[in-house]
């Protein structure tokens, strides 16, 4: 009789806890989390950080690395790249003078977001018309 | 039993963050958010960038386009605006005409940083927010994005609690704890936004609805 209470105590135990196991990793995976979201945001927040905090210490091209790899991990990953990381590398680039790639980066996010198409066409609109100005002092 | 019953309610509502709310038939909200640049009433003069880099994740995961922050503060430049008073008060339909935006986020930064307080720093973050409508200037949803840490914690004696603090307001101005605080602050404060067109959208792509 003792002997079978134990058993019973051993097995209730295993049981609780990997009840407590799947649920802990049920939540954590389950709700919203970083992999759990609608985008994958990457080291996105983190430039923005920098760049505005210390510019010294996020140069344009160090954007252009971390923002091309967070675009690489996304496709890993299967999941969309956030809104404005497409952008940001345009913006980078630009900076760059790699006015070529720079466009691609707003063409893409444009593709991906249309909401933004207005802001980035004007961007790059401009862009176009202060390179034809210094083309024509020149 | 009830002890693990209990406890997996916790784990489930804690682990779970805020879930957007849907809104009523008759209420369409903005598929895309313009966040101009904040004005500051702190006393940290990075308060604004902070906030700006903390800012359109949580709204974006609430199902909105947020307009690439450096892009728009840019166009605000390049438009001669330099201040973000100048920026607030551009009129809303020259904001759509450039940008497409439905919806202006304004945002005033109240307090933002350390405060020494002899025998606790504390690190605090306040900013108001209003979101307004570009099409009628309506004010849509207002809210305010609070949070705040307390180096005061377990000390022993007065001598720690003033130690502490010291180190506290020391490492705050070499360790940007406001980041942290802000990423908090916007996230509750959302809670009372309804979620965006883009959220069923988003997430029937991603094969969850």
């Amino acid at each position: 009789m003792g002997f079978q209470w134990l058993k019973r105590q051993q097995w209730v135990g295993t049981v609780v806890s990997v009840a407590i196991g799947s649920v802990l990793l049920g939540t954590m995976t389950g709700c919203v989390t970083t992999t759990g979201g609608l985008y994958y945001w990457g080291e996105y927040e983190n430039v923005l950080h920098t760049q505005f905090t210390k510019p010294g210490k996020m140069t344009a091209r160090q954007q252009v690395e971390i923002l091309e790899r967070d675009i690489v991990k996304a496709a890993q990953r299967e999941q969309k790249i956030a809104p404005g990381v497409y952008a940001q590398l345009g913006l980078a680039l630009a900076e760059l003078g790699q006015r070529d790639g720079a466009k691609a980066a707003f063409d893409r996010e444009i593709m991906l977001y249309p909401e933004s198409a207005i802001l980035l066409k004007g961007m790059m609109q401009r862009g176009d018309e202060a390179m034809k100005q210094q083309g024509a002092l020149q | 039993m009830k002890f693990f019953l209990s406890l997996f309610m916790c784990l489930v509502l804690a682990g779970c963050a805020s879930t957007p709310h849907t809104p009523r038939a008759d209420i369409v909200m903005p598929r895309s958010i313009l966040v101009l640049p904040p004005t500051n009433d702190s006393v940290e003069v990075d308060a604004p960038s902070i906030f700006l880099s903390t800012v359109s994740k949580p709204l974006a995961e609430r199902g909105y386009y947020v307009f690439p922050v450096d892009v728009v503060a840019r166009l605000m430049r390049d438009n001669g605006m330099h201040t973000a008073a100048q920026m607030h008060q551009v009129p809303l339909d020259l904001l759509q005409q450039h940008t497409g935006a439905e919806a202006v986020l304004y945002v005033n930064i109240r307090q933002w940083g350390q405060k020494y307080q002899v025998v606790s720093s504390q690190t605090v973050v306040k900013a108001d927010m209003k979101l307004v409508l570009s099409d009628t200037g309506a004010t849509i949803w207002t809210g305010k994005a609070r949070a705040s840490h307390d180096s005061a914690g377990n000390h022993n004696s007065l001598a720690e609690a003033l130690i502490g603090a010291v180190v506290t307001q020391i490492s705050g101005a070499l360790y940007d704890k406001t980041y942290d605080l802000s990423r908090e602050a916007i996230e509750r404060s959302l809670d009372t936004l309804y979620e965006g067109p883009l959220l069923k959208e988003a997430q029937y792509l991603k094969g969850s609805l």
